[in-house]
């Protein structure tokens, strides 16, 4: 259902959908490689190209045209002219923030754009910080007045996953060490030639 | 289930490098008969170049840890980059001249030591009358300085984790002898 | 198209030339050097798509340490690939079908860069982008997505401070 507001709303921006059949691309080549590869290290190399490209698959979905890197710049942040003022950060302080939310709420609602689900103020930039809006210093990714961010919750889960991925191809890469001091080989078809060969002697015997 | 329990993630994720530490170290542990350095006899250009780049290495590894919050960084990038000096120091020297610099049985010892410190620092927010990983619990007056002082703590755990994770890897695969073809 | 957008497209076919040049390798020692060059596409592919952390984290995992173990590896086991390099079909057919399948499913995908996208309605991103400063009193929001409870707008606005 939201999916439908969003896009009867407005029309959809952006520049197509051309990453994301370039990210197959690079899925499918780490994937032939996966599989069709006798040779184990390049079979680990294709893994690795399968999981950059997923990861890419991610980032690039949570990229917003002008925005930044999800890291308040110096307008945005509440008190920037007041560094370190620790005691003034207090719930009252807050007000300003919620107000502006507000603010945009209504400008949003006469848009029609309501949201089911919990009252999320979808406005037609959803990514913009609502804070500050005299930006004394308005950079290329200020949109309406409001700074515009790129998603930041596609980057957390796929820094998780790039650590996941170095731990699972060094574990490969110590199979492999194994593997050839025990077979003298890493060719996979090789090492199968030799566990038939050595599972029918073991049936002879 | 909630929207975030990433304090979680990170942990498991903490663990998971862990684990695959571990693994390696049960796979190419045991030494074989003769062990051959990967390393030849230290050539001296390399030598020097390394020696002025490593202290800069640490300085920068130590800069991208204390300052995630402000700028992209945080723990895993931290630990990598201390691993990546001290690697550095053993493919431009020799490995047992870096096995001097950061012993085996120490990194052993650290790996375990940074989860230990994330979980630490959970069940002190426990403690402190919040839940597991719950930061503000830790100044009730200022939870924003809980918040700091947590993920200082945990982004410190992970940082050691994840150097000494990587550093025993290479450890392990460098001091694996190769019979001769 | 504008300059950024050009920038993207090109890293893309570059990653993708490096991808199958990595197939085509029958040397080792340059598939591994390929590989971290394809790191290294990645990581700056990364920052023209506004992920900071990621592209950091990938340039030193992907081009630092993983780069370093497969050559360790060489060191260790062989060379070359000894197998001679033709095409297998079936995998081949394999990856065409999965990819054309794939590529039909992300047709209806929100466009690349869309604002209006579904992702960014969500109450979780919108939590992170305008509360996380002030939970946490840090800039930078990743560390902050860490920030356990985060009993979001879906269950009421429970105050954690």
């Amino acid at each position: 259902m939201n999916i439908l507001l969003a896009t009867s709303t407005t029309a959809m921006s952006g520049e197509g959908v051309y990453n994301y059949g370039l990210v197959i691309f690079l899925m499918m080549t780490g994937l032939y490689l996966v599989l069709a590869k006798g040779n184990m290290i390049k079979s680990v190399i294709g893994l690795n190209i399968f999981q950059v490209s997923v990861i890419m698959f991610y980032v690039s979905m949570g990229r917003v045209e002008h925005g930044t890197a999800p890291i308040l710049l110096e307008q945005d942040l509440p008190h920037h002219d007041s560094e370190h003022g620790h005691d003034n950060h207090d719930d009252s302080e807050d007000h300003g923030l919620l107000q502006t939310r507000s603010d945009v709420a209504l400008a949003s609602t006469a848009d029609g754009n309501h949201d089911a689900d919990g009252g999320t103020d979808s406005d037609v930039h959803p990514q913009a910080h609502p804070e500050d809006t005299e930006a004394n210093s308005p950079s290329l990714h200020t949109v309406d007045g409001r700074t515009a961010y790129s998603n930041p919750l596609p980057h957390v889960l796929m820094l998780t996953a790039i650590v996941v991925g170095v731990a699972t191809t060094a574990l490969a890469l110590a199979l492999v060490v194994r593997i050839r001091e025990y077979y003298e080989t890493i060719e996979e078809d090789i090492v199968d030639a030799i566990e038939n060969r050595l599972q029918k002697e073991e049936a002879q015997s | 289930m909630l929207a975030s329990y990433r304090g979680f993630d990170t942990l498991g994720e903490t663990t998971v490098v862990l684990t695959a530490a571990v693994a390696v170290m049960l796979l190419l542990g045991r030494p074989k008969e003769e062990e051959h350095d990967l390393s030849k006899s230290p050539d001296p250009i390399i030598e020097v170049g390394a020696k002025m780049l490593i202290p800069y290495i640490l300085l920068f590894a130590l800069y991208v840890q204390f300052h995630g919050d402000f700028g992209p960084g945080g723990g895993f990038q931290a630990g990598v980059m201390f691993a990546a000096a001290y690697i550095l120091h053993a493919l431009s020297g020799t490995v047992r001249s870096a096995q001097e610099a950061a012993s085996e049985n120490v990194v052993e010892k650290l790996i375990p030591l940074g989860v230990l410190l994330y979980a630490a620092v959970g069940v002190w927010c426990v403690l402190k009358g919040g839940n597991f990983l719950e930061y503000n619990a830790l100044d009730p007056e200022h939870p924003a300085h809980g918040q700091h002082l947590g993920i200082l703590l945990v982004e410190l755990g992970v940082g050691i984790t994840v150097f000494s994770a990587m550093l025993m890897i290479f450890y392990k695969f460098a001091l694996r002898g190769r019979e001769v073809r | 198209m504008t300059f950024v957008s050009t920038i993207t497209l090109v890293f893309f076919v570059l990653l993708a030339v490096v991808a199958v040049a990595i197939g085509k390798m029958r040397s080792l020692f340059a598939a591994v050097m390929l590989s971290g060059i394809f790191s290294l596409l990645s990581a700056s592919l990364f920052v023209l798509m506004d992920a900071v952390d990621v592209a950091f984290t990938e340039a030193a995992v992907g081009a630092g340490i993983s780069t370093v173990l497969m050559l360790m590896v060489l060191h260790l086991t062989s060379d070359k690939e000894t197998h001679s390099n033709e095409v297998k079909v079936f995998p081949l057919l394999i990856a065409v079908l999965c990819g054309a399948v794939l590529l039909y499913a992300t047709q209806d995908m929100p466009h690349f860069g869309d604002p209006n996208a579904y992702i960014h309605q969500s109450a979780t991103a919108d939590h992170y982008l305008n509360q996380s400063y002030d939970d946490s009193h840090i800039p930078n929001m990743l560390p902050q997505c860490w920030h356990p409870i985060v009993v979001s707008i879906l269950w009421g606005k429970q105050q954690l401070c």
